[in-house]
């Protein structure tokens, strides 16, 4: 730490503000990413209560006393809904991914350079304005704009273009259920340790 | 600045575990890979096995649960585990249909909704003086209007009278 000190007393006053920049900046990442973090638990904890709305009228009547049957039972269910919901996006997306590697194939380019070109001519490109900080090169100033989206009208620009939407788009769903299917997974262990738990307080609530 | 904090914290966790996280998250997307390439097989096998509708997501658990509800009514049955206390469906109003809610709850309750019921009672001389509110003083009360009414109370469960028997559960 000692060490250090003399290296902060040599920052001129540009290398302070780019410091608190740059903590200020991974603060806020820091921040952001808490935020996501409560967004997905909240999307997450609705997706497992898809366990309640199948499971709900079998506990309610007592169909199911033991913690043991219960997993099973939900578990079965939830992985026969995943099967469900995410067979036609799974397939949906197996389809393009054929249909991509088929075009691949008749088109002789299997470097795939006719994808990579046609999205490179449909986005934008900055210049970065990079220097070194101490010994790291980071981006100094706003960049500027010097290529803008091409979508003038090529068949493989078009091409690459539908297949990526067509693949983008199920496979999106696919991982959605994937996600749900965790979230279930998590609400039958958290419902597996609270709805089987012995509380004696439970008991006391019940002969207050 | 304490959510900033615990928000901030939170993150800084997230981005350690989330190689953990991924993982997880990834074999599942495997695991969905695998259950949907499998099913076909499985239904195949399903087809030569004596089990029925192994793709239903309803099983005979769901039509127990089902046949337990029309019979009961809908709204009567009770869960093996309810959560709400006692005392706050003693002192519902009395009802003649068949509210198995409690299976403790006399249906002939006949607690008196008009006041002039209080007169015409005989046992209204025997009602404690009750000037303290709390709960447990009304149970007594309610007990003593209901003393002609048939007993279907445990007498060996005294944990919710102080004792004494003879009054509705």
């Amino acid at each position: 730490m000692i060490d250090y000190i003399p290296l902060l007393v040599k920052f001129t006053e540009s290398d302070k503000r780019i410091l608190i920049a740059i903590v200020i900046i991974f603060l806020l990442i820091i921040l952001l990413v808490g935020y996501i973090q409560k967004l997905v638990g909240y999307i997450m904890y609705t997706q497992g209560l898809q366990v309640d709305t199948m499971m709900y009228d079998i506990l309610r009547t007592g169909v199911i006393v033991k913690k043991r049957d219960f997993k099973r039972e939900a578990r079965r269910k939830s992985h026969l809904y995943f099967l469900k919901k995410s067979w036609l996006p799974f397939f949906m997306f197996l389809l393009c991914t054929g249909g991509f590697l088929l075009y691949v194939y008749y088109a002789q380019n299997w470097d795939f350079s006719f994808f990579t070109t046609s999205w490179q001519q449909m986005s934008t490109d900055f210049d970065w304005h990079i220097d070194d900080f101490f010994g790291v090169r980071i981006p100094t100033d706003w960049p500027t704009l010097i290529k803008t989206p091409d979508f003038s009208y090529t068949n493989e620009k078009y091409i690459a273009l539908g297949f990526t939407i067509l693949m983008v788009i199920p496979g999106i769903i696919y991982l959605i259920d994937c996600q749900a299917l965790l979230s279930r997974s998590l609400r039958i262990r958290q419902l597996c340790t609270t709805y089987f738990a012995k509380n004696v307080n439970k008991l006391s609530n019940d002969h207050a | 600045m304490e959510t900033f904090l615990k928000r901030s914290g939170i993150g800084a966790i997230i981005i350690i575990t989330s190689p953990f996280w991924i993982s997880v998250f990834l074999l599942y997307v495997v695991f969905g890979t695998l259950m949907i390439l499998l099913a076909p097989l499985r239904g195949l096998f399903g087809l030569f096995s004596s089990k029925k509708g192994s793709f239903k997501i309803k099983n005979h658990y769901d039509e127990e649960a089902e046949r337990i509800i029309a019979e009961s009514g809908p709204g009567n049955v009770s869960g093996p585990v309810n959560q709400v206390p006692t005392y706050m469906y003693n002192n519902n109003q009395p009802s003649n249909n068949n509210n198995n809610f409690n299976t403790n709850y006399n249906n002939n309750n006949t607690y008196p909704t008009n006041p002039q019921q209080n007169y015409s009672n005989p046992n209204i001389n025997n009602l404690p003086q009750n000037n303290n509110q709390n709960q447990q003083g009304y149970y007594n009360n309610q007990q003593n209007y209901n003393n002609n009414q048939p007993n279907n109370y445990d007498p060996n469960n005294r944990s919710n009278d102080n004792g004494q028997q003879g009054g509705n559960y």
